[in-house]
């Protein structure tokens, strides 16, 4: 059970990874495949040019340093329970380290903890004054850091150490994430760009399988949506004559959960928007920022369909005591219900699971159905996730941005050969890849690896994948080949991952077709402010997150009235909303 | 000589105890003693881990004026001390008249058997606990039908249709306390049975001479043989009154009960751990200990005054 749990995680974990991306250079032509697939065929140029770079001897060494330097760091990834060496890889001996080195990068290890531990021994290590050269943290923590002046300006450093690789990388989100760590004009640190706003919008996952045994239409609006939920309720969908389905899955444990169950493109389709921590800005019609869910008539019209979902029984009566696993393992993945929400990598294991009970189980993901008559949108935030900082004791601040140019350049297929990439990045039989490096600035081309995959599988030639999407590929084949065959194994782990690989990326109905669709529609409502948080308002942030949610509970079971949305507003606005607010229009 | 070789052993054996004292001393006062002076300092400052306790700003008693206009303290507090105050009662009635009755049976297969189930649950942890809770005391849905527990209380006409024990503010509370009482209960009954081995068996055989019935021998034999470990038990509780058990209410609470449930331990794990609140969590910690310490203070004086019983 618990290896299962693991596995799971670990998917979940690699999809996250390959879908938490964003190809800039899509927002800029506009056509995700043509683009994905042309890049694999100019790459071959673009490796020489690159060489021919580090080759030459130029004024300014972006890699490294002419004289050997130290830089002192902190160890985690060792001790992590689902990290192993390969290849006879050790702490002091692997391909990272002699990169480093060939690039007269000392590393000196100042403490090897458990992951669980770095942030605490981190902070313990600055209270003592000997700390990390080069380190991370959450970004929500990165204002407490410069205002401990634990960490050096880099301002000056990255406008003249950055690589173009690297100006090239941080553009991945039209540069959203690093502006939002300037503070009045000052960076302090550098973030990791792989929080997509485009590819983690959340999609509607459907039972096609259902539909089709009632003779009913994918839903497009949310009356039908309703409509559909009663027939997955109540006649039967799976046809074994007993009353043991529903309609719509919900997490009534975290409603905003940004994983399965969540409800928060229910309220994307009414015009509200709660992402995943409840604290939106939009623009209004005037261009002042608002708050997500300050749109009252939207958020009650979607909390009145629920309420009354509920008290149908599309709904689970005992919702309320549902998380995201629960959703996962029992209501989707031992096919209860018919209907939840999610994002990309939402029915890699229901599908995986289902399929055990039920060989016939399709789960397809759809566009989120339209709630007032328009397109449903998603919320699009790119605040900074990881973020990257260098010690204000460090003699030489550029380190981190040497340290980042490397990363970029080898973790990244586009920028380094395919030799290189796998020793560095892609080749896990053989190197321990990026989890060595000090730094990660692995490549957010999860839009790149679902065209190249696309293009492949259509193709049957997989000749021009990278080793990570080779893998994928084999995966999904072999799942492919065995649905053709009519050997389809449920209990086999390969097929499994082949379907939960599948569902992700292939076919009409595969949560990246439909991720492509909204692209191409420009089905996003982007944030209108990105900035790292206050310390005030982030103090107030779990009170203002936990009062939304339980109103959005509470009503939804009906214990409070669908009205009483206005005067939770009002609660919201006093307990701290207002100063949010107000915030993100004083900095934006 | 022979005092003196008797003193002598005395030293030696009790000296190979306060060797097995040492470690489990040390470790209380390293994880619960060394953190108390830096808590008390971390309620007073805006306490950053960067900057450390020394170059943290004091700001006095700003976190607590924070902390009373917080919507969510008084909730908790008041929460906490009513699940808090029902669980102590209940794990003293229920224990007592549990070993009580056990004691009275002869029949020590039986007596064994019911010990050891009893004993079970304690050993669960309240992550394993909720799961099963949750499955267990289920409502049902259009999907599922209803948990054991209400297919069982329906089926014997107690209830007409199922209870949301953990999605109603009626019943959470109540929900708590039983199901704390169930898990700890087994447990408890052993220290009180361990104490009723204690009463004098000449008391009852001279008992028993002057007439007195099983009910009498308990009244006055029993339980005032035992009235002293129930007084230790409760003030040792009652230290614990405002830690209304976190990991259970953590594990089992939801956004619609958050009204009856949310407790001081679990604010301050909003605060501290998931907010980085360090100061203002540090701050309800040291209200909750102040509060706890008074209690203890109070309920050690009510001992020594009602049963006599004092450590000093």
């Amino acid at each position: 059970m618990k290896k299962k749990l693991l596995s799971v995680l670990l998917a979940a974990a690699m999809t996250i990874s390959l879908a938490a991306c964003g190809q800039s250079s899509f927002d800029e032509k506009g056509s995700p495949s043509s683009e994905g697939i042309s890049d694999t065929s100019d790459s071959s140029t673009q490796q020489t040019e690159d060489q021919a770079d580090a080759d030459s001897p130029e004024e300014i060494n972006y890699y490294g340093f002419d004289e050997p330097t130290t830089v002192k760091i902190g160890i985690s990834y060792a001790a992590a329970p689902d990290f192993t060496f390969y290849g006879g890889e050790t702490v002091d001996n692997n391909a990272w380290l002699d990169l480093y080195k060939a690039n007269n990068i000392i590393t000196d290890v100042l403490y090897e903890v458990d992951p669980s531990q770095e942030q605490t021994k981190l902070s313990t290590a600055i209270m003592s004054g000997d700390y990390p050269d080069v380190f991370s943290s959450n970004a929500s923590e990165y204002r407490n850091y410069v205002e401990s002046e634990a960490v050096a300006d880099i301002t000056e450093a990255y406008e003249k150490y950055a690589s173009e690789e690297l100006k090239a990388y941080m553009e991945n989100d039209g540069g959203m994430a690093l502006e939002s760590l300037r503070i009045d004009g000052k960076l302090y640190g550098l973030p990791r760009v792989n929080n997509d706003p485009y590819a983690s919008a959340h999609v509607m996952w459907i039972r096609k399988d259902w539909l089709d045994n009632l003779g009913l239409e994918i839903p497009t609006t949310m009356e039908e949506l309703q409509e559909v939920a009663r027939a997955f309720t109540f006649n039967d969908p799976d046809g074994n004559g007993q009353n043991d389905t529903y309609g719509l899955a919900l997490d009534g444990i975290n409603i905003i959960n940004d994983s399965l169950g969540n409800a928060d493109p229910i309220f994307n389709a009414f015009g509200a928007y709660l992402g995943k921590n409840g604290l939106t800005y939009v623009e209004d019609e005037n261009g002042e920022i608002v708050w997500g869910g300050a749109n009252a008539e939207g958020m009650k019209a979607a909390l009145q369909m629920l309420q009354d979902m509920y008290k149908e029984g599309t709904i689970a009566r005992d919702f309320i005591t549902m998380d995201y696993n629960t959703i996962m393992e029992e209501e989707a993945g031992a096919g209860r219900c018919g209907i939840w929400f999610g994002p990309n990598w939402a029915a890699m294991n229901p599908s995986a699971t289902a399929t055990q009970k039920d060989l016939n189980c399709e789960m397809i993901a759809v566009h989120v159905p339209s709630g007032n008559g328009e397109r449903a949108m998603a919320y699009a935030s790119s605040s900074a996730g990881t973020v990257y900082y260098v010690s204000s004791k460090c003699e030489h601040p550029e380190m981190l941005i040497k340290l980042f140019n490397l990363s970029v350049k080898y973790q990244n297929a586009d920028n380094c050969t395919a030799d290189e990439y796998n020793m560095y990045y892609g080749d896990s039989a053989n190197y321990s890849g990026w989890k060595t490096s000090i730094v990660y600035g692995g490549g957010p081309d999860g839009n790149r690896t679902n065209a190249a995959l696309v293009a492949s599988v259509e193709s049957g030639n997989a000749a021009n994948l990278n080793a990570k999407q080779i893998e994928n590929y084999n995966s999904i084949k072999t799942y492919m080949d065995a649905v053709a065959d009519g050997t389809l194994d449920p209990a086999d782990s390969a097929h499994q991952r082949g379907l939960a690989l599948y569902t992700v990326h292939i076919g009409d109905h595969s949560a990246w077709s439909v991720i492509r669709d909204m692209m191409a529609n420009d089905d996003y409502v982007l944030a209108a402010y990105n900035g790292v948080p206050s310390e005030e308002v982030s103090n107030n942030a779990a009170t203002l997150k936990k009062l939304l949610v339980e109103t959005i509970v509470k009503t939804i079971t009906g214990a409070q009235n669908v009205d009483s949305y206005d005067s939770f507003l009002d609660t919201w606005y006093a307990m701290g909303g207002e100063d949010a607010i107000a915030e993100a229009n004083e900095l934006r | 000589m022979k005092t003196k070789r008797a003193k002598k052993s005395k030293r030696n054996s009790t000296f190979l105890f306060h060797i097995m004292l040492f470690f489990p001393v040390l470790l209380l006062f390293i994880y619960n003693f060394l953190p108390i002076p830096a808590g008390i300092l971390m309620a007073f400052q805006n306490f950053q881990p960067g900057k450390g306790f020394l170059g943290s700003k004091f700001v006095w008693f700003q976190n607590f004026k924070r902390l009373f206009i917080l919507p969510d303290t008084w909730p908790a507090l008041r929460n906490t001390l009513i699940i808090a105050v029902e669980k102590i009662a209940c794990n003293i009635i229920i224990p007592v008249s549990f070993a009580l009755l056990l004691n009275e049976v002869k029949n020590k297969i039986f007596k064994r058997t019911v010990q050891t189930i009893t004993y079970l649950p304690y050993f669960l942890s309240w992550v394993i606990l909720s799961g099963i809770l949750i499955k267990f005391l289920a409502p049902g849905s259009s999907a599922t039908s209803p948990g054991l527990f209400n297919n069982i209380l329906t089926s014997l006409h107690i209830i007409d249709e199922p209870v949301y024990f953990l999605g109603s503010n009626s019943t959470f509370r109540q929900t708590m306390v039983v199901s704390d009482v169930w898990k700890n209960f087994g447990y408890n009954t052993i220290v009180y049975l361990a104490a009723l081995t204690g009463v004098d068996p000449t008391l009852y055989e001279a008992a028993a001479v002057d007439g007195a019935g099983r009910w009498k021998q308990t009244l006055h034999i029993t339980i005032p043989g035992i009235a002293p470990f129930i007084v230790l038990m409760t003030v040792l509780a009652i230290g614990n009154v405002l830690s209304a058990g976190f990991d259970q209410i953590f594990n089992l609470y939801n956004p619609v009960v958050y009204e009856t449930g949310d407790v001081i331990d679990t604010l301050v794990y909003r605060l501290g751990l998931e907010n980085k609140q360090y100061s203002l969590s540090a701050t309800v910690g040291l209200l909750k200990s102040i509060v706890s310490c008074i209690l203890v203070l109070t309920s050690y004086k009510l001992a020594d005054k009602l049963a006599g019983y004092r450590v000093w």
